[in-house]
């Protein structure tokens, strides 16, 4: 009994010590953010503020109001997007096998596991090429490349695991063609897959720095990470700014995450 | 006309032929091989066998689930599928309904819905539908379930509802795989005989799949035993039961199994003997004159089904001492193991009057019901 006792409290006493590591740099986010400039320079990132003040993160907002847009306006054109294909693709890869189409879909998911800074400068001369470079429209189409495989990944997996078989044969053999298959039977099977996949890419899109990065000019264009990276002043860094900025950008994906993080947590796991 | 008559190729006779049917998975495993079967208008015919034996297979095939590498499908006279011809109809033009091992009901659609799917999908007026869906549940008796969700029903009336939907289209030819065996047992013997009385009043020729001989038994109008990919045998369920054309069929038809002793067949004059380990087993003069007539074999197995090994008090001809090992009451019947030389078999009696375990009896074969087996080739020789 006493070892268990013991085994227990050290356990715990690490968890413990693991939350607070991990959680210590959203903390000195939140207590920088409110803190005056002065403040920040006087004071160490961890303490807390002598004089909380809220004007920094009203300031910060001003800046994001734009890029906010547009990286919802990413996140909704990407999810749907990809979801939709992705569904209709781990469909007929699950359901309609054919030759070569393991190696084939092994293919579609293979792009996931190239690193992007591989990818960085033939993807901007394409964009380029196809002359979308500098404007979302360019971020769209790459959002889409990447999620597609991915939904087409989380879909095929759920497809292959949660729905017979049997229940596409019988509808075949009851007169049903493969679209129809789909939309009747398939389709409203899959609320699980499409809030599973629709967070993937939520998160991912949301939290894309890079092609951001890089895809975008001018500042009417830009997702909210580049945007925030940009508060930053050239000349002084103001830190309490940026912290807001960063505040104001996780904002959503710590709610999503709160809340629906076990969708998330089974999209990775491929179940 | 009806719908269901004109999805059979037009022609009303709803008869079913396979051809040298032949399919193989990845090139190389043979699913079935040269298979050939008739199945007659109206015919309920059960395909038999091990699992693994290919009578899936065979079943996908018709259904046109599968595509298969050589052979010929024919429903009546519309050839359905022919790799030679490059005919393939795929199964939504086929018009033969199908009941699954696990039913497939869609359980995201009201019983109702699951029943009207294959209706609402050949346009069918709503009208038309309504009343063939309730005629349907009807007759069943599944009607006051119609507006519920498939998730909270019992196997049972799952089971019921996946026999609805293959009915409401009316169609002439049912394909059924296993739909009995995620039943409780209980259960599974009132549903074969009302499937079986379905099928009577509707007259649809049906193939039903299933590895349990007593269901073949009970629900056939012919049996076709499956074994590697082949038909071991087709015929009526008595037929197959008294006259077995091999090892196979003998040992697959009939609950407990044929006892089946090898042996070395020997002639003696005009006589045949069968030297078993434990007894001298001669045949009278009229039968060793039928084996003789039949190519014999010298290495044989014999076999005895178990209500023909009879126990007697005395000594007799043909007779054996063996001893009592286990008496196992079912109800009606005693299976009674015995056992010889190391080797067990059954005998089923009425009664058992003083017999205990641990007795040493008298046993001796009915001598009209004795069947010889070639050992090599397993072919029956009488």
């Amino acid at each position: 009994m006493q070892t268990i006792k013991l085994t227990r409290i050290i356990l715990y006493v690490l968890l413990i010590l693991f939350i607070l590591l991990s959680l210590l740099p959203l903390w000195g986010c939140i207590v920088t953010a409110l803190k005056s400039s002065k403040e920040v320079i006087l004071t160490t990132p961890v303490t807390l503020p002598l004089h909380p003040t809220m004007a920094k993160i009203m300031e910060a907002i001003e800046y994001l109001r734009r890029p906010l847009m547009n990286s919802l306006i990413l996140v909704a054109s990407g999810v749907m997007i990809s979801t939709f294909f992705g569904s209709i693709i781990g469909y007929v890869f699950s359901k309609y096998k054919f030759r070569g189409s393991t190696i084939l879909f092994i293919l579609v998911i293979l792009s996931l596991y190239i690193p992007p800074q591989v990818q960085l400068i033939p993807m901007v001369q394409t964009i380029s090429k196809v002359g979308l470079f500098g404007n979302l429209g360019s971020l769209v189409l790459l959002y889409m490349l990447f999620g597609i495989p991915m939904c087409s990944f989380v879909f095929k997996t759920f497809y292959d695991d949660e729905i017979p078989d049997s229940y596409i044969n019988a509808a075949k053999v009851d007169g049903a063609n493969i679209w129809t298959i789909y939309r009747r039977i398939v389709l409203p099977l899959s609320v699980l897959p499409f809030v599973v996949a629709a967070l993937l890419q939520v998160v991912v899109i949301w939290n894309d720095f890079i092609w951001g990065l890089v895809l975008t000019s001018g500042k009417t264009n830009l997702p909210v990470t580049v945007a925030m990276a940009n508060l930053k002043g050239s000349f002084v860094a103001e830190w309490n700014l940026q912290m807001a900025g960063a505040l104001w950008v996780a904002l959503p994906t710590l709610i999503i995450f709160i809340f629906l993080g076990k969708y998330i947590i089974r999209g990775y796991s491929g179940t | 006309m009806d719908i269901a008559a004109r999805n059979v190729g037009g022609s009303l006779v709803a008869n079913l032929t396979i051809k040298g049917l032949t399919k193989k998975y990845n090139n190389e495993t043979i699913g079935v091989e040269g298979l050939n079967l008739e199945v007659e208008d109206k015919e309920f015919l059960v395909l038999v066998g091990p699992s693994g034996c290919g009578k899936t297979t065979v079943l996908n095939s018709i259904a046109g689930l599968i595509e298969v590498n050589e052979g010929e499908i024919w429903f009546g006279d519309e050839l359905v599928s022919s790799p030679k011809q490059n005919i393939f109809k795929i199964p939504q033009e086929r018009g033969v309904a199908m009941v699954f091992q696990d039913y497939a009901i869609y359980p995201h659609m009201t019983v109702y819905s699951n029943m009207s799917f294959p209706l609402e999908i050949r346009k069918i007026d709503r009208k038309e539908i309504e009343k063939r869906v309730k005629k349907a549940a009807h007759l069943l008796g599944i009607g006051h379930l119609l507006d519920r969700r498939p998730k909270a029903l019992s196997g049972g009336q799952r089971q019921r509802i996946a026999i609805g939907r293959a009915i409401v289209r009316n169609p002439k030819i049912f394909l059924m795989d296993e739909p009995l065996a995620n039943l409780d047992a209980k259960l599974r013997v009132s549903a074969r005989v009302e499937l079986k009385k379905l099928q009577k009043e509707l007259g649809v020729t049906t193939v039903f799949v299933t590895h349990d001989q007593i269901e073949a038994m009970t629900m056939g109008d012919r049996i076709a035993i499956m074994n590697k990919g082949c038909v071991e045998q087709i015929g009526t369920p008595v037929g197959l039961y008294h006259k077995p054309k091999n090892l196979f069929v003998a040992g697959f038809i009939g609950s407990p199994a044929m006892n089946m002793f090898e042996g070395k067949l020997i002639k003696k004059e005009d006589i045949m003997e069968v030297h078993l380990k434990f007894l001298l087993y001669k045949f009278s003069p009229k039968m060793s004159a039928a084996i003789i007539k039949n190519k014999h074999s010298s290495q044989v197995i014999l076999g005895v089904r178990p209500e023909d090994v009879l126990i007697n008090k005395k000594q007799q001809e043909n007779s054996f001492q063996a001893k009592i090992i286990r008496i196992e009451p079912i109800g009606k019947e005693y299976n009674i193991h015995l056992e010889i030389n190391g080797s067990t078999f059954i005998s089923i009696q009425s009664s058992i009057n003083d017999l205990e375990e641990e007795n040493i009896v008298w046993i001796s074969f009915n001598k009209e019901k004795i069947y010889l087996f070639n050992l090599e080739s397993g072919e029956i020789l009488f």
